[in-house]
């Protein structure tokens, strides 16, 4: 049985942005963003009778938002940019400009250089605020890759995250 | 604070919730009513796996029977088709040849005619 408008309503205007942020934060595409965002709240419009609390909808929102978007950053093939020495050129040009550039939009760009899982453990954890069990459970992962990805997501950030924090305090 | 405590802070700031896109909910909603809820996706939950065993059963024997009839009438109309088109071809074929024997039949004519005037200027020559 479906919900009816209204309920849906309330329930796409309340999750919106958890689930519009997750997609984004995966994919770093706004457009497919939110089209993967359409297609989660969609399955919830046929899946809402299974659901027996607010708390099990968001659980449920966040699994379906980590799971859609993997598949759809999968089927565009998308690369990172994130093999370590591809990176170090990158990162290395332009640091006039890099100066310009607010913090939270360079941590926004490294992370989207990051391997999907690693990126996915990071979103989950600071993002969503989950702890590394509550990731397993989303993602399916053993909670042991979870703990490598959340480490080597940190590593890999820090390599390179320390040009860019101190940039910004030099501002 | 350290590096990682750091990095931490700034991944917190950074992945704050973004509002999704304006006239989001509306669309979706718009979406979810025209579709009746079915995916655009390939691999949703079909009609047939939501109706009463039995009726399914008839609804599969049902197809099947048209299958099997529609399939019978396809061939059929495969085969005719084939076989005119067979038939076409043959009637190219005989026509080629007519030309062919025809145009023959004018070569070997004329070259009789000229064979014959030859013959009939070597017999002069040699009995005058």
């Amino acid at each position: 049985m479906t919900p009816s408008d209204d309920e849906f309503r309330r329930l796409v205007g309340e999750h919106s942005s958890l689930v519009y942020s997750v997609a984004l934060r995966l994919l770093g595409d706004p457009g497919l963003a939110e089209e993967v965002a359409q297609d989660v709240f969609l399955e919830l419009y046929r899946s809402l009778s299974r659901l027996e609390s607010d708390d099990h909808v968001r659980h449920w929102l966040r699994r379906t938002a980590t799971h859609r978007a993997t598949d759809a950053f999968r089927r565009r093939s998308v690369r990172p940019e994130g093999q370590s020495e591809v990176w170090d050129d990158i990162f290395d040009r332009a640091p006039a400009s890099r100066r310009e550039v607010p913090m939270e939009t360079a941590m926004e760009r490294m992370l989207l250089t990051l391997p999907l899982q690693q990126r996915t453990a990071l979103v989950l954890r600071y993002g969503e605020d989950l702890s590394p069990e509550e990731i397993a459970r989303t993602t399916g992962q053993p909670l042991a890759t979870v703990k490598s990805n959340l480490q080597r997501g940190l590593q890999m950030l820090r390599r390179k995250g320390a040009v860019v924090l101190k940039e910004f305090v030099r501002g | 604070m350290d590096d990682v405590t750091e990095i931490e802070e700034g991944l917190r700031q950074a992945l704050r919730h973004v509002p999704a896109p304006e006239g989001f909910a509306d669309r979706t909603v718009a979406r979810a009513a025209a579709s009746g809820g079915r995916s655009s996706r390939r691999g949703g939950t079909g009609t047939l796996l939501r109706m009463h065993p039995a009726a399914a059963w008839w609804c599969a024997v049902a197809a099947a029977l048209l299958l099997a009839v529609g399939g019978g009438d396809a061939l059929h109309l495969h085969n005719q088709h084939r076989a005119q088109q067979e038939q076409a071809a043959q009637a190219e074929v005989d026509r080629a040849l007519r030309l062919t024997n025809h145009a023959l039949n004018e070569v070997t004519v004329n070259l009789d005619r000229s064979h014959a005037g030859r013959f009939t200027r070597l017999w002069n020559e040699t009995t005058q």
